[in-house]
Order: C-alpha cells, then structure tokens, then sequence
C-alpha cells in the first residue's frame, strides 16, 4: 500500500493564548466559535440560536478564526 | 510531496468550512484528495485543527467565562459536567433563550 506523499502532522499550541486571544475576540465571535468547537453545534443550528443567518454565522467564523490565527501567532506572512 | 508553493492553494476560509461540514461533498473530496498530496495546503488544516482543539480545550477546562446557550448547557450535560459548580463557572445572560438556570442541572 502507498504511503500518503505529506506525513500527518499536529500541531500544539498554548492554551493560556488561546485563552488570552479569546478574549480579546467580540462576544458575538466568541459565541460562534465556541459553539462551533466545543458544543460542535453546525452553522443552521448556530444561527438558528443566535438569531442569525447561516451567511453570517459563516462569515462571523471565518472572521473571528482569521483573528485568532493572527493572535496566537499561527498566521504566516503573506 | 509537493514543494512548498502550492499552484492551488486552498482558502483558510474554505479549510475552516471544510471542518465544520458546510462544503458540498465533491468539494470536501477535491480538498481531501488535495491535501493528501500538498504539505503545505495540509499545514493549513493543521493549524486549523489545533485552533479548533485549542478552542475547545480552553472551554473544557473552564478557563473561559462564557455566555451560555442551551446547546452550551447541552454539551456540558453530555460530558457530564453537568453540576452547578461547573456551570457556576460561566455567565448566564438573562435575555430571551439565552436564560438559563443552573438549577436541575
């Protein structure tokens, strides 16, 4: 059987910026995001509970990981 | 493997929809089939993935104070974290269906 051409790899990062970059997220983001990850909720459900449209939920996600990225210094420059 | 400086690279936003399930199935296959073989669109989805576990981890362990939701609430039944000890960690806001108690928890 043929090995996969890009070895898995996992990366770990510190919860206590995770924490930190959380928090300097709107509560709206936040929100969305933990109801994303940890209550692994999909985007209807997650609009449907915040009174919001799948598009923006969507939007609001992106926006808010894009954020969080930068925050926990994950994002490479461009 | 790819060299770095992949021709296609796959949008952050799309790996981020990837992972949460809102692409149509043949574009979720494009990006499976995609990142088996670039290392560097695969990198991408990893730290997509730690952010996620990150976010998550962060919650679980009750180091962030959070206005709940039921769906919240629900999650943290499902772990059986489900004492109002634990819920007392996290703000309820009192508006509409955001209203929860922690009592019968």
């Amino acid at each position: 059987m043929a090995e996969p051409a890009v070895e898995p790899f996992v990366i770990e990062l510190d919860l206590a910026k995770v924490e930190r970059c959380l928090q300097t997220l709107g509560e709206r983001d936040r929100r969305v995001l933990i109801l994303t990850f940890y209550a692994e909720n999909t985007s209807a459900e997650i609009a449907d509970e915040l009174g919001l449209t799948s598009g923006v939920v969507r939007v609001a996600r992106h926006r808010a990981l894009d954020r969080l990225r930068e925050c926990v210094g994950l994002r490479r420059p461009a | 493997m790819t060299d770095r400086g992949c021709t296609a690279p796959i949008e952050f936003v799309d790996i981020v929809d990837y992972w949460t399930g809102d692409l149509p199935r043949t574009t979720t296959e494009a990006i499976e089939e995609h990142m088996f073989t670039c290392a560097e669109c695969a990198h991408q989805l990893a730290e997509g993935e730690a952010l996620a576990r990150g976010i998550a981890a962060v919650v679980r362990e009750g180091r962030f104070h959070a206005i709940v939701t039921d769906a919240f609430l629900n999650r943290l039944a499902q772990e059986g974290r489900s004492n109002s000890h634990v819920c007392g960690d996290y703000v309820l806001e009192h508006a509409g269906t955001f209203n929860r108690s922690t009592e019968g928890l």
